[in-house]
């Protein structure tokens, strides 16, 4: 069942086309992101998504309630942590329910200013959670927080998933984000979804230019001068145990030289990722591709 | 001197501007929460109906409060019966600072950002509760600026009504200061003014102070 599904969704702006023809299908249950560079449309996007904005054409499905975080935690400033959950619904127990699933079971009677930026957002995690959404939205919830606290709120999200079945959806602009917790992610750019599917086969096989400048934030491969054949191996779960390297070297006698390697833990999956100079005469280099499709291994020539 | 006509008039004075304030928060919180929700991105944006609020607004602040007095006459008599005295001078006053206050009111609401409403508006919240439950305890600290800022303004406009026949310190000054030339009632009604209108500003300053700093905004 999907918790959010749209269909050619557009939104026109004065001045242009924010959102075209966006067509979304989010599991119910998944963690999904949305990842684009400013600008890309995210923002209308998730605005759409929660009702702030109205659509210009399309159409839209959200199950069940929404709840939504956001990038500076908007809280209430003149309530208390437990005051901003009881703002959503007054049952207390409840809220103080929700403190505690957050961690912040200690610092009820804290106002917003006398907390620090993850501890604001875990109230602000807290107080969207209050009306039981289905939905939690993050847009960009993490862009604000040091990479620790990031993690802490990125683990915290993770377990809300795994708890209560809560379907995630995050906007953001961090391929580190997408990558440490996303089961499915959609590439936006220019108002338009360029590419999306599993994080596993995006980080695998990426095929839109933007998916591979996001992936480029990550993995710092771009400048090599190089004389050979320059290769990036990618040892996913199947292959990863195979000596490639040196069945190559012995078998075709071409050289490789390592220039950079690389492990991504995906959510579902470890991609390892190899990217290697290939060097020798011709016959020896063609050899070596013949090894490395014998054995299954995906590869892709970068140069 | 005329010394025991102080304690009276600083009376008449503290009745005129407390009355006055309050009628003024009664007319002025109502339009300052007018203008801010149907205000361009407002929540219930209406920018006829903002633009109509904000002219009546504009001709109530720039009508200069001694010819105000005079102006309204007609009306001060039909609400309370007469048009002069201590009690009639409540309505220009009133007049005067409701608009005054709906600014101060419109400029404070609209600090509150836009993206704070927005976590509110997806959690469910109806426009009532906003308003009620966010927009003004969110403000309240400089929500209590304003009034403090519109009863130092009513404190001086209220001596006007002495030339009216309104009472109060403003009549102490011109009857026995102005025209019966006693320097020292003049000198000391000033005094009473300026201690009125530094223990009022104290007052505001202290409780906004104070819930800023319960906050733990300061």
């Amino acid at each position: 069942m999907s918790a959010v599904k749209t269909k050619n969704l557009s939104k026109a702006f004065e001045g242009g086309l924010a959102l075209s023809g966006v067509n979304l299908e989010i599991a119910s249950g998944s963690i999904y992101g949305i990842i684009g560079f400013s600008g890309a449309g995210k923002s209308t996007l998730v605005r759409c998504l929660v009702g702030l904005e109205k659509p210009s054409s399309g159409s839209l499905q959200v199950e069940g309630k929404i709840g939504m975080i956001f990038q500076h935690f908007n809280l209430f400033s003149h309530l208390t942590a437990l005051g901003n959950v009881l703002f959503v619904n007054d049952d207390i127990e409840k809220a103080r329910g929700l403190l505690k699933l957050v961690g912040l079971e200690q610092k009820e009677s804290l106002y917003p200013a006398q907390l620090s930026g993850g501890e604001k957002q875990r109230v602000a995690i807290a107080r969207a959670l209050a009306n039981d959404p289905a939905v939690l939205f993050c847009d960009e919830a993490t862009s604000a927080l040091d990479p620790e606290t990031t993690q802490n709120i990125l683990s915290l999200l993770t377990e809300l998933n795994n708890r209560l079945k809560l379907t995630i959806v995050l906007i953001t602009h961090e391929m580190e984000v997408v990558k440490s917790i996303c089961h499915e992610v959609a590439v936006l750019d220019g108002g338009q979804i360029v590419e999306q599917g599993r994080v596993a086969d995006l980080f695998a096989n990426p095929k839109h230019s933007t998916t591979r400048r996001f992936l480029e934030t990550i993995h710092h491969e771009t400048h090599f001068a190089t004389t050979g054949e320059l290769l990036r191996l990618l040892f996913r779960s199947e292959n990863a145990r195979q000596p490639v390297i040196s069945r190559i070297v012995r078998e075709s006698n071409a050289d490789i030289n390592i220039l950079l390697g690389g492990i991504d833990v995906l959510k579902e999956e470890t991609i390892g990722t190899l990217l290697v100079e290939l060097t020798g005469t011709k016959e020896e280099r063609e050899k070596a591709h013949a090894i490395l499709q014998a054995m299954g291994v995906q590869y892709e020539v970068v140069s | 001197m005329m010394w025991h006509l102080l304690p009276g008039a600083l009376f008449d004075t503290l009745y005129m501007v407390i009355v006055s304030t309050f009628f003024a928060l009664l007319i002025g919180l109502p339009l300052g929460i007018l203008l801010t929700l149907t205000a361009k991105g407002g929540l219930k944006e209406s920018l006829w109906f903002h633009h109509i609020l904000s002219f009546i607004v504009n001709v109530g602040r720039s009508i200069p409060f001694a010819i105000l007095i005079i102006a309204i006459f007609p009306f001060t008599r039909l609400i309370v019966g007469t048009s002069i005295g201590t009690t009639a001078s409540i309505v220009p006053l009133t007049i005067t600072a409701a608009p005054f206050l709906a600014r101060l009111i419109e400029d404070v609401l609209k600090g509150v950002s836009r993206s704070t409403i927005d976590a509110a508006v997806v959690m469910g919240s109806s426009t009532r509760k906003i308003v009620w439950r966010l927009l003004l305890p969110e403000t309240l600290p400089a929500i209590v600026e304003a009034l403090t800022l519109t009863m130092v303004t009513l404190i001086g406009y209220s001596a006007m009504a002495g030339l009216v026949g309104g009472g109060g310190l403003g009549k102490v000054a011109i009857q026995y200061g102005y025209q019966r030339f006693d320097g020292g009632v003049m000198f000391m009604t000033l005094l009473v003014l300026l201690a009125l209108v530094w223990i009022v500003q104290w007052i505001g300053n202290a409780i906004s102070y104070s819930i800023r700093k319960k906050r733990g905004l300061l």
